[in-house]
């Protein structure tokens, strides 16, 4: 068990920065994920950590110690591939317990080590067949399992769950989680998926183009997020943008979507949003689930409009709808039975305590 | 009780074989016609040898019917098995190949593991220039050879030329940069995860190629050893050129100078040596094809 730092890390291919000045502090026993599009260098720094890959500047350290020149076998590490990267003519057995035995563990050990964590990861039955007679999922519990049997001072997961379908991956990422509250080893993960880093994460660092865009608990990353990038990657259906500009009128604070469409702003927002310049370009960003149906005794800042669908998409529990502000498309999503029909009208309201406001050239959330 | 019965058999209609299954079947008429033809083709030759091995040099020398034997007799089979000279290229032979595989199989490998994974400066040039050794013809390469050898003996006073066991650093040039090159495609099939978790399991890059690389590129490298052998075993031209005394030469050589007296063919034996020499690669192939199973990686990822 120990803590990760990195210190203004930059991973150079040639002319290309992968990985450009990262900064990052995991604390012992903490479950990081890294998340961001396919690119965004996230792979590469997990690579960095584990020693698979030189970094070309900044400090990796693993427990207090820097490790930039340590090789990967002597950082006491663990890594869970996607692909499994089990070895085909081991049994799981023998998979589980190759670094053990490169070590020179005394048999004994190795053997409990062994039958402990496939306890744990209920795959006791399947301790002497080989990777090819197993499932894609039961492949990736013995992936975990040779990972938990070293016992090592921080996992390393490379997007482990991409390979398998959407239900095994839904139960193998509470199965992950099972495992780190009993193992409490420091954990990074990397994923693509925004929602597996929500779930699992104790901590989520969002990238792109190789640099932190923002760090933080799952919660904080939803509610509020820094960059507009964070905004529309985290949340799904994502966040709605549209174009907008402030304005005064009778001493009120106006936020202006379209000539016809207008709302005032709550007294916090308005607060908050006085010192802005009223010529600048902004972007309204609002969740989805802010945009809603209009009820009869609207609360405060909650503002009620006219608008018509373009289209509908019952989700069951949900429905969401569609339709266009000056050009742009806007989600929002309302109860099943208030009758959004594709094509019809319909009396929306938008929740402006929940909205955002976003500086439309820097991408800030201000 | 009333019974229910419920039509399960759907709209009626005609089963019409699809285009796909009458594709198929005229691929496997069109392959067995062309692999008869070979089979015949290729098999003809090894008939022949057998029919005429069975034959006395009377009977070979008669005009009759060349595809029959009509008095068949053991005596060529036996006289070359009770000569020592036949046994001594035999065993010449055998030393030579076995020894060559196993020097090629302790570079190439090694070799090829280090040119498919550590990449170092110049690794992708170095496995190219592997492959195009491989492709300059042997006999290009005979008369700088040997006069290479000559010299060294003429320097060290170390003797090789006319040994049997200077084909034990001739063939080498031929068997490494071939099976080496096959090791790479081999070694470069392995998922990269796969050495990678050797790594961070505490493994070594020599325990990465004994413990991880050999096992699962089995196949590859019995398709390598398979190659040396051949190679090795049915050389003509080096040996012909480098070995000379009768007690040094390898079988290949050993039949035709030997069996062939001037303009005096004796091809009752010269058959019978000929398809004793084929038997340990056939051996060979038939007891190695049972490991030769390909699909070994099976499993090592998403399968």
């Amino acid at each position: 068990m120990a803590d990760v730092s990195l210190r203004k890390v930059v991973k150079r291919y040639d002319e290309v920065e992968a990985v450009r000045g990262i900064d990052l502090d995991i604390a012992d026993h903490e479950f990081v994920v890294l998340v961001g599009p396919s690119g965004c260098g996230k792979s590469t720094t997990l690579r960095m950590i584990a020693g698979l890959e030189d970094i070309s500047d900044g400090d990796i350290m693993i427990g207090g110690d820097v490790v930039n020149d340590v090789p990967p076998k002597d950082r006491d590490i663990a890594m869970v591939f996607q692909n499994y990267a089990l070895y085909p003519h081991m049994t799981v057995a023998e998979n589980m317990s190759f670094g053990l035995r490169l070590k020179h563990y005394p048999k004994a050990e190795i053997k409990s080590r062994v039958t402990e964590a496939a306890r744990m990861l209920d795959i006791t039955d399947l301790i002497d067949r080989k990777p090819k007679q197993l499932s894609g999922g039961q492949r990736q519990r013995v992936a975990m399992g040779r990972a938990i049997v070293r016992n090592p001072k921080v996992f390393l997961f490379d997007e482990p769950l991409s390979n398998l379908d959407a239900k095994l991956r839904v139960q193998m990422r509470i199965e992950i989680k099972k495992v780190h509250q009993k193992v409490r080893t420091t954990t990074v993960y990397v994923t693509h998926d925004q929602v597996e880093a929500m779930t699992l994460a104790d901590r989520v660092v969002v990238m792109n183009h190789g640099k932190i865009e923002q760090i933080g608990t799952p919660n904080e990353l939803y509610h509020k997020p820094a960059t507009r990038f964070v905004a529309s990657f985290i949340g799904s259906p994502a966040m709605n943008f549209v174009p907008c500009r402030l304005e005064d009128v009778g001493g009120k604070l106006n936020v202006r979507l379209t000539d016809r469409l207008a709302f005032a702003l709550p007294p916090a927002r308005a607060a908050r949003y006085q010192a802005l310049s009223r010529t600048d370009r902004l972007l309204l960003g609002i969740r989805p689930e802010h945009v809603m149906e209009a009820r009869p005794h609207a609360e405060p800042g909650v503002e009620p409009f006219d608008t018509v669908l373009d289209v509908t998409e019952p989700m069951g529990m949900e429905t969401l709808v569609y339709f266009t502000l000056e050009g742009t498309q806007v989600c929002g999503r309302v109860n099943p039975n208030a009758g959004a029909q594709d094509g019809s009208p319909l009396r929306l309201a938008v929740d402006l305590n929940n909205m955002h406001l976003l500086n439309e050239v820097t991408g800030a959330v201000l | 009780m009333s019974t229910v019965t419920i039509d399960k058999s759907g709209p009626t209609r005609k089963v019409k074989y699809g285009s796909m299954s009458r594709d198929r079947t005229w691929a496997l008429r069109w392959s067995y016609f062309f692999l008869v033809l070979f089979a015949i083709f290729s098999l003809t030759p090894p008939l022949y040898m057998l029919i005429t091995s069975l034959k006395s040099s009377a009977e070979i020398s008669a005009a009759t019917n060349p595809w029959w034997v009509y008095h068949p007799t053991l005596s060529n089979y036996i006289e070359l098995l009770t000569s020592n000279q036949f046994l001594r290229f035999f065993w010449n032979s055998a030393w030579v190949s076995i020894i060559v595989v196993t020097i090629t199989m302790l570079i190439s490998v090694p070799a090829a593991f280090a040119l498919a994974r550590m990449k170092f400066w110049g690794s992708a040039t170095l496995a190219t220039g592997v492959f195009l050794t491989y492709l300059i013809p042997d006999s290009l390469l005979f008369i700088p050879l040997f006069k290479m050898f000559a010299v060294f003996g003429d320097w060290t006073g170390v003797q090789l030329v006319n040994r049997w066991y200077v084909l034990l650093f001739i063939y080498p040039t031929l068997t490494v940069p071939f099976c080496t090159w096959i090791m790479i495609g081999y070694f470069a099939s392995i998922p990269k995860e796969l050495d990678e978790a050797a790594i961070i399991d505490g493994a070594s890059w020599f325990q990465t190629l004994t413990r991880i690389f050999i096992p699962v590129a089995l196949p590859g490298l019995i398709a390598a050893t398979i190659f040396a052998f051949t190679v090795s075993w049915a050389q003509f031209l080096y040996p012909l050129v480098f070995t000379t005394s009768t007690d040094q030469l390898v079988l290949p050589v050993g039949i035709i100078t030997t069996l062939i007296k001037g303009d005096v063919f004796n091809w009752g034996q010269i058959m019978t040596g000929a398809l004793l020499g084929a038997a340990p690669p056939l051996i060979i192939y038939a007891f190695l094809m049972d490991y030769y199973i390909a699909g070994l990686t099976a499993g090592a990822t998403k399968g």
